[in-house]
């Protein structure tokens, strides 16, 4: 077991200037009952805030932001390069990554670090960023991590977790890039003592005990039933009904931690030069799978909902052996029409 | 692939142009760099400033200096691409995929069997089995066009007939053609196949796709001996972008070529 370190409450008011100092350092700052990234300076007045539940922005957006440039190329010689040296100029330090947010990374790594070809810019900014993650404390309405079998605790992909105590924060590291960080600032920790970490744990378990009450009230399917719910449902008019309250916005795609669809956009540049852009795609958009002579697998909306639930929930247990759908509850929070991901799951379960 | 980017493309200039039919082109392109494809595999064409669309080379993989592009106009790169001429430069990225497995092949009769632009892939097929017949029982090219002036490739179909069976076939003749006219899946009734040991190679516009794998299977191929080009909307190439999804499969990683049989139990492949 690595060895857990106790930073105190006085201690946190140094660190965090000495970390926005060595690091480009985010944290989650509170805006009204949300939490947003932050970018945190040396001189910042304010202690960052330490977040009781996720985000709105989902993780990806630091590995794989909404638009990027990929390559850059002229006319008379189509030949970019990957401008991967301003990536590295120095290191990301995310400050209170949730649980769901790690578990993203399972999906994201297999999509852009797996296979014969990488993509050399989610693992330049990948490889590039230190997680340190925290407990969750409270749960949003829409989280449902716990149904999914994911704990609300930093369980793994994190460099350092650490949960928030009444003195101040204990604090472990989860990778040699943890430990080394930590040792990096050892002269502000102390090792942590037994009481804090049954402290730590006890409001690990009165949290856990509450969320669990909220989870079960909710009636959601047995997690690994799952699985089989698209192909048993394919025909099910459930897709037809989804269809008529959904506005096509793709907002569930943006906010998803693990949808990982994209174009590439090319576009004109000064002086006779051309960009070739990453942005974001949604796979609820018509034009997503329809091909230039006009045929189009997904034309009808159903469909396309049908399909977001066969590629979270059918293709990538295949694959990798886990769900795309983490349980954050982001879609849920952002859907125009009230489409709630945990009633679509319900429905599918009982069809 | 350029500098470890696998978003960007190397250049390629248009050697010359080939009108095939009113709507296709052939292209012949010679990249700055030389492209190791296997037959059957398929780059990503670039229009500067415009965009990408894919296409599988039509030439044979042993000419490595030089790339055939055969290109029907259908949506707003291949427009662009059809209004270039001779000197201009576009982009390539590639190859992806998995290409024809040959060593399949080996030993066996070889149904080639295409519709329309489809004979593009099915080309560079032809032209690595002509490299090797002996490899094989027996090679035979069946292909249907809608119509005479449709039929792409008029000068090559007969330096191909003499050396393996040709069989071609329009949806509408007219005053001058005296070939067979039906739909090209007419082309297998009493077609003396090797339907039990042999396989049936299939590229073509999505519904002749569809019948032409129900009419195999019917006259008794294997689901397993049947191999289809699926192309899907392939944008990244390297099954990252989600674009091309086939049930388990990214159709630009796994395919374009599929058995029938990996992707039977997919619903609503052919749409």
């Amino acid at each position: 077991m690595n060895k857990s370190y106790f930073l105190k409450n006085a201690g946190i008011k140094e660190l965090i200037p000495s970390l926005a100092r060595d690091f480009k350092l985010f944290a989650p700052e509170r805006i009204e009952e949300t939490y947003k990234w932050r970018r945190v300076l040396e001189d910042s007045p304010k202690t960052p805030d330490w977040s009781q539940y996720r985000t709105v922005e989902p993780l990806k957006t630091f590995f794989f932001p909404p638009r990027y440039t990929v390559a850059t190329y002229s006319a008379d010689t189509p030949q970019g390069k990957a401008d991967l040296d301003a990536l590295k100029e120095k290191q990301t330090v995310l400050f209170g990554t949730k649980a769901c947010d790690l578990r993203s990374l399972k999906v994201l790594d297999h999509v852009f670090l797996e296979g014969e070809i990488e993509d050399p810019f989610y693992k330049a900014r990948r490889e590039n960023t230190i997680l340190i993650a925290s407990d969750c404390t409270e749960f949003t309405e829409n989280c449902f991590c716990l149904a999914l079998g994911i704990n609300p605790f930093p369980e793994d992909n994190y460099d350092i977790k650490f949960s928030v105590l009444e003195e101040g924060l204990l604090l472990e590291a989860g990778s040699q890039r943890g430990e080394s960080l930590l040792d990096r600032y050892r002269s502000h920790f102390t090792e942590a003592t037994a009481s804090q970490k049954e402290e730590a744990e006890k409001n690990r378990n009165t949290f856990i005990d509450n969320y669990r009450k909220k989870i079960a009230g909710e009636n959601l399917p047995e997690k690994d039933s799952i699985k089989g719910y698209v192909e048993k449902n394919f025909k099910s008019g459930i897709w037809e009904n989804y269809s008529e309250d959904c506005v096509e916005c793709g907002a569930c795609n943006l906010v998803c931690p693990t949808c990982h669809c994209f174009i590439l956009q090319d576009y004109a540049r000064s002086g006779g030069d051309f960009g070739r852009s990453l942005l974001w795609d949604s796979c609820q958009y018509k034009t997503f799978a329809r091909v230039a002579g006009g045929a189009n697998p997904r034309r009808r909306l159903a469909e396309r909902i049908r399909n977001r639930f066969d590629k979270k929930f059918s293709f990538f247990p295949e694959r990798i052996d886990s769900y795309a759908c983490t349980g954050c509850g982001r879609c849920t929070e952002a859907c125009l029409a009230g489409i709630d991901i945990r009633e679509v799951l319900k429905e599918l379960a009982s069809a | 692939m350029s500098n470890g980017n696998p978003y960007s493309p190397i250049s390629a200039k248009i050697e010359s142009v080939i009108d095939e039919t009113p709507t296709i082109k052939t292209f012949i392109l010679t990249p700055s760099e030389q492209l190791h494809f296997d037959t059957g595999q398929f780059v990503e064409i670039t229009v500067p400033g415009l965009g990408e669309s894919p296409f599988t080379p039509s030439s044979s993989p042993m000419i490595k200096d030089r790339m055939d592009v055969t290109i029907m106009k259908a949506g707003k790169v291949t427009s662009r691409l059809h209004q270039m001429s001779e000197g201009s430069i576009v982009g390539v990225r590639g190859p992806f995929g998995k290409g024809y497995p040959l060593s399949e092949f080996k030993g066996k009769e070889v149904l080639v069997f295409g519709g329309g632009v489809g004979l593009a892939p099915l080309k560079s097929l032809l032209l690595t089995m002509f490299d090797r017949l002996n490899d094989f029982k027996r090679v035979i090219l069946k292909y249907g066009a809608r119509t005479p002036a449709d039929i792409v490739y008029k000068g090559e179909l007969k330096e191909w007939a003499k050396k393996i069976e040709v069989d071609l076939t329009v949806d509408r003749g007219d005053e001058t053609w005296k070939g067979k006219v039906g739909l090209v899946t007419t082309l297998l009734e009493n077609g003396h196949l090797d339907t039990e040991n042999g396989v049936a190679v299939v590229c073509g516009p999505p519904v002749m796709m569809k019948f032409s794998t129900l009419k195999l299977l019917e006259i008794g191929y294997k689901p397993s001996s049947i191999y289809l080009s699926m192309e899907k909307n392939m944008s990244c190439g390297i099954g990252k972008c989600g674009h091309c999804r086939l049930g388990k499969y990214y159709v630009c990683k796994d395919g374009p070529v599929f058995t029938y049989e990996a992707i039977a139990d997919i619903p609503e492949i052919w749409d």
